[in-house]
């Protein structure tokens, strides 16, 4: 990214053929933006804390729909598995006593690779289409939510969410979650295994001729998106300091929308997990800059501006919109100029999606 | 010859989804012989009626190859605006009617404009544009919609006729003959299914593949837009958002009816017979009084078994 200055502009013609290109742009423009709005005060600690500790759901959960577009799948029971793992974890000790807390905690996380591992067997053994498979399952899964805790409530040990939003030298806690989940992709981007899901998503009957097992890689990048989701839910859960039995749902859509920002291409096989971090955290800042412009920047630029939310949701919608599709077209683009022959020549068929 | 028609009726996903919805219906009134009545005939019917405009609308979509997320969102939008427009006076009917479908028509046709010529992928456009609507819908309605349709017609679409057939449902099935035809009998319905089937012959067949994609949208959205004003004068009681759950029970229904997802070939009868299927299974599960999470988790089930055993892809070695 950084090489000597010497080839810098090489670097920098390579770097925009990358996927994670047009997601750096985004997210410099939107810092940018909330400097220029906010001054220094944007890069406060506790503005910094209070900025990673609530996105990091968001964020971890969008790596997880990253695994699954990447192999050209599509999982809409993320958010909602999330809230599951919250709901057990916290929940459960309270209904059945003999249950060590820590314990719910793993069980919890365990049943969310589970809950991958399953729409993992949907999609690639019985060949439902991954969008309605993953859509049942997210109706399973919110009836069980609701079975467990049909109303907010509960409470999570002070030390533990002291934990998650604290900071150490300064620097957020949950930053150093995020940092670790980054490297543990980059290690593991290279292994074989990653690669075939790659392959998957790119072009599946070409995958299937290799002799790669399209199954077995189905279930992979499922069951890998269960275990990012399982971290979600348990970060979910040290936010919240509680336990909501349905109020991830949304975040299912905020997070494909975030992996597509990012530079993810939902026809699969392009795209990292850097892509999604970079996407969930300009989904935040957004919002961030819209709301901190409506209270505040434009109040003090025009004295007496007041206006609702609704119009704040309403443009922070539509730069999201606007931020999609401009990746879209830029990830088309990057993608036809690294491998331009197949996708030339299979147009129908991509568009089919 | 018998034992093969019989082998081929089951084999056909539109006649079972029916013979399901029968056989649902007559396990709930076994479990509750209270609800064996014309009342629960007349609630099915009448429920299914505003599905079936949301999944007529989604199947023209899914037919051209794609899938439209932002059916409920526009029913929502178009509900808050009829609402709005209208206050409870019969006059401005037709004036509504108009200015709602020509909104769906509009957002359909922006959406169908993504998709074919920017090329942005379905699921993603319009999702965005649901999104998008639902954010818009508290703007124009300040907060919550306050206001009502006219009288007469909610009166019309609740009338029953015959005891039991509700207006609702002969207003949709009217439209559901129509557009069935208009696939069926045009030249654009044919067009549309081998655009669906294979784009890239139709394309090379001299079809101009976009520009029907294109349409396709803008149809769904019509269709939508009409289903959203008619859900206002049939609920009366309107939020925000209100039918967006509309948009994921009228794909359900149309994959259910057999139509497949990767597009051509939809299922005409199969479109109307999962309408009635899915709504049939959920008044089912509500008068056998289950708990809101025990419904989830059947209604959830329920579609993974169904498309296990009707609507799979065709594994890749084929």
């Amino acid at each position: 990214m950084n090489g000597s200055t010497l080839c810098l502009g090489a670097h920098l013609e390579r770097f925009k053929r990358k996927p994670e290109y047009m997601g750096t742009v985004l997210i410099l423009a939107i810092v940018l933006l909330n400097i220029l709005m906010q001054g220094t005060a944007f890069f406060k600690p506790e503005t910094m804390q209070t900025l990673f500790s609530t996105a990091l759901p968001l964020v971890i959960l969008t790596m997880a729909q990253v695994a699954v577009l990447i192999s050209g799948n599509i999982d809409l029971s993320t958010g909602i598995t999330m809230s599951f793992v919250n709901v057990f974890a916290v929940m459960m000790p309270k209904n059945q006593p003999w249950l060590p807390m820590w314990s719910a905690y793993v069980i919890a996380f365990l049943l969310a690779i589970l809950v991958g591992f399953v729409n993992g067997v949907l999609v690639g053994v019985f060949r439902i289409p991954p969008m309605l498979a993953t859509y049942g399952m997210s109706f399973i899964i919110r009836g069980v939510n609701l079975l467990i805790s049909d109303r907010p409530q509960g409470n999570v040990p002070r030390e533990l969410w002291r934990v998650y939003q604290g900071n150490t030298l300064g620097i957020p806690n949950s930053l150093f979650l995020l940092v670790l989940l980054v490297l543990a992709w980059q290690y593991i981007r290279g292994c074989q295994a990653t690669k075939e899901m790659y392959a998957l998503g790119g072009d599946e009957k070409a995958t299937y001729l290799t002799g790669i097992s399209t199954v077995k890689t189905t279930i992979r990048a499922f069951t890998l998106s269960g275990f990012l989701v399982g971290i979600a839910g348990l970060a979910w859960t040290l936010m919240l300091a509680s336990s909501q039995p349905i109020s991830g749902d949304v975040k299912t859509l905020q997070s494909i929308a975030a992996a597509l920002i990012g530079g993810v291409l939902i026809t699969g096989g392009w795209g990292t997990m850097l892509c999604g971090v970079l996407g969930a955290f300009f989904m935040v800042l957004v919002n961030n800059a819209t709301s901190y412009m409506f209270t505040q920047f434009i109040p003090s630029l025009i004295p007496g501006f007041s206006v609702s939310t609704y119009y704040q949701d309403f443009a922070g919608q539509i730069i999201t919109m606007l931020g999609i599709v401009l990746t879209i077209a830029v990830s088309n683009n990057a993608k036809r100029r690294v491998n331009p022959s197949p996708a030339r020549g299979r147009k129908g068929e991509s568009e089919a999606k | 010859m018998n034992v093969r028609r019989l082998k081929s009726t089951l084999s056909d996903t539109s006649v079972m989804a029916l013979v399901l919805a029968v056989a649902l219906f007559f396990m709930m009134s076994a479990l509750r012989p209270e609800a064996f009545s014309l009342t629960s005939v007349a609630t099915v019917l009448a429920n299914s009626s505003l599905l079936l405009f949301a999944s007529t609308g989604q199947m023209v979509v899914i037919t051209s190859g794609g899938i439209d997320l932002s059916t409920g969102a526009i029913m929502s939008t178009t509900a808050c605006l009829a609402v709005e427009i209208m206050k409870g006076n019969h006059s401005m009917l037709i004036p509504v009617i108009l200015t709602c479908m020509a909104f769906g028509f509009g957002v359909g046709l922006l959406n169908g404009i993504g998709v074919a010529y920017v090329r942005i992928p379905a699921l993603i456009l319009t999702l965005c544009t649901s999104t998008v609507l639902t954010k818009f819908q508290p703007i124009f309605t300040g907060a919550y919609p306050r206001g009502t349709v006219s009288p007469q017609f909610a009166e019309a679409l609740s009338r029953r006729y015959l005891g039991f057939v509700p207006g609702f449902f002969v207003y949709a099935m009217a439209f559901y003959i129509l557009v069935v035809l208009f696939l069926t009998r045009t030249q654009y319905g044919a067009r549309l299914n081998l655009v669906g089937t294979n784009f890239a012959a139709s394309v090379l067949s001299g079809i101009r593949a976009r520009r029907i994609t294109m349409l396709a949208y803008a149809f769904g959205g019509l269709m939508a837009g009409l289903g959203g004003v008619v859900g206002a004068g049939y609920f009366r009681q309107l939020q925000i958002a209100t039918f967006d759950s509309y948009t994921m029970q009228s794909i359900a229904a149309v994959v259910v009816g057999g139509t497949m997802l990767s597009g051509g070939k939809p299922s005409y009868f199969g479109t109307f017979t999962g309408t009635i299927m899915l709504i049939t299974l959920s008044l089912f599960l509500s008068t056998i009084n289950t708990a809101v999470p025990i419904r989830n988790i059947i209604m959830g089930a329920m579609l993974i078994v169904l498309l296990i055993i009707y609507n799979r892809r065709p594994a890749v070695r084929q």
